[in-house]
């Protein structure tokens, strides 16, 4: 036999029932709980336990309604939000290796460093060359001296004269 | 349909950067969609949505992605759960901004504490299963119909109604019982 309800009394069945207070008695469900239950990923008792809790909760129940349709009907986001959310993170600072190398970063990096390097070298070489090498200089550099010596023994020389 | 695969979580919680561009622009309209929902009846400006937006991806990336490595691709997909984390975000943020009212603007009655009353229990634990609890929730105080709660519940609508007399049956026995709950 099957039993007919008018759509009245059913309705005033489900508010008779309704008026419960322990709506609260059903355990937490985490995001990840409602989402996989959502997804019809949840197994038999955890199932049981969202859908006591969503019968029982009606933020719940709302939160898992809009987020099922959010996912269904995605909404083209505005760039700013787009430009927001990437600037929140910054750009990577990766050390690949470690040692001595590393400090020096990527290939290209390398390359730099030997430019500025070989830049360096022939600068100080121009320099070196145009300023008459390191011999002469050197040479110019004893002369003097050499001068300075004799000048000391003659004046010496002139001052022991007269004794 | 979006692909949750192509984000490469371990990376982007690792802080790469290429991977967190590449979930915000994967993830964006969901969680814009989502924050559009939270604010329901309220007519939003561009500004509110934008800084719903933007706290549901501060929040994602805070403590250095607590809730992204909490998340099991495994249990569900990252989009469903996105939205959990979007929608329930901003219900949150919109209770923070909400103004607070004046003291001297509000009515004394509306100060006043109202006394609890403690409604007794009309239906015993377990009279109905969690399921036929929710379909009854469904259709009476959400008034979805058949085809949508069993898209919900990934059922047939069949299946739907039959939990649906079944449980409508329990309760009228239950109450032709104990017609006082």
């Amino acid at each position: 036999m099957t039993e007919e309800f008018d759509p009245r009394e059913a309705r005033l069945l489900w508010q008779k029932a309704a008026s419960r207070p322990d709506g609260g008695k059903a355990g937490t469900v985490s995001a990840l709980d409602l989402a996989a239950w959502l997804d019809g990923r949840a197994d038999a008792a955890l199932a049981a336990r969202v859908e006591s809790a969503l019968a029982s909760d009606d933020a719940l129940l709302q939160t898992a309604l809009a987020a099922r349709e959010a996912a269904e009907t995605a909404e083209p986001a505005p760039e700013r939000l787009l430009v927001r959310a990437r600037a929140m993170v910054a750009p990577n600072v990766v050390r690949s290796r470690s040692g001595f190398w590393s400090g020096f970063g990527s290939w290209q990096r390398r390359f730099e460093w030997a430019a500025i390097g070989a830049c360096f070298l022939v600068v100080a070489s121009g320099g070196f060359v145009v300023g008459g090498g390191l011999g002469e200089n050197i040479a110019a550099a004893s002369e003097p001296t050499e001068y300075a010596l004799l000048d000391v023994n003659g004046d010496a020389s002139g001052l022991f004269e007269g004794i | 349909m979006q692909h949750d695969a192509e984000i490469d979580l371990k990376a982007l919680v690792a802080g790469d950067k290429r991977s967190w561009d590449a979930f915000c622009a994967r993830y964006a309209p969901t969680i814009n969609a989502s924050v559009r929902r939270a604010f329901g009846t309220f007519r939003p400006t561009q500004d509110d949505l934008l800084d719903a937006g933007q706290e549901v991806f501060l929040k994602l990336c805070r403590d250095d992605y607590r809730l992204l490595r909490e998340f099991d691709p495994g249990r569900a997909k990252l989009t469903t759960w996105i939205g959990i984390i979007s929608y329930s975000t901003t219900v949150d943020w919109l209770r923070r901004r909400r103004p607070a009212s004046n003291i001297d603007d509000v009515p004394e009655s509306a100060l006043a504490v109202q006394p609890v009353e403690k409604e007794h229990l009309t239906i015993p634990d377990g009279l109905l299963s969690e399921r036929q609890a929710l379909v009854l929730k469904l259709i009476y105080d959400r008034d979805m119909d058949v085809a949508e709660i069993a898209a919900l519940l990934k059922v047939e609508a069949q299946t739907v109604r039959s939990t649906h007399h079944k449980a409508l049956i329990r309760l009228r026995e239950h109450f032709r019982e104990s017609p006082g709950g």
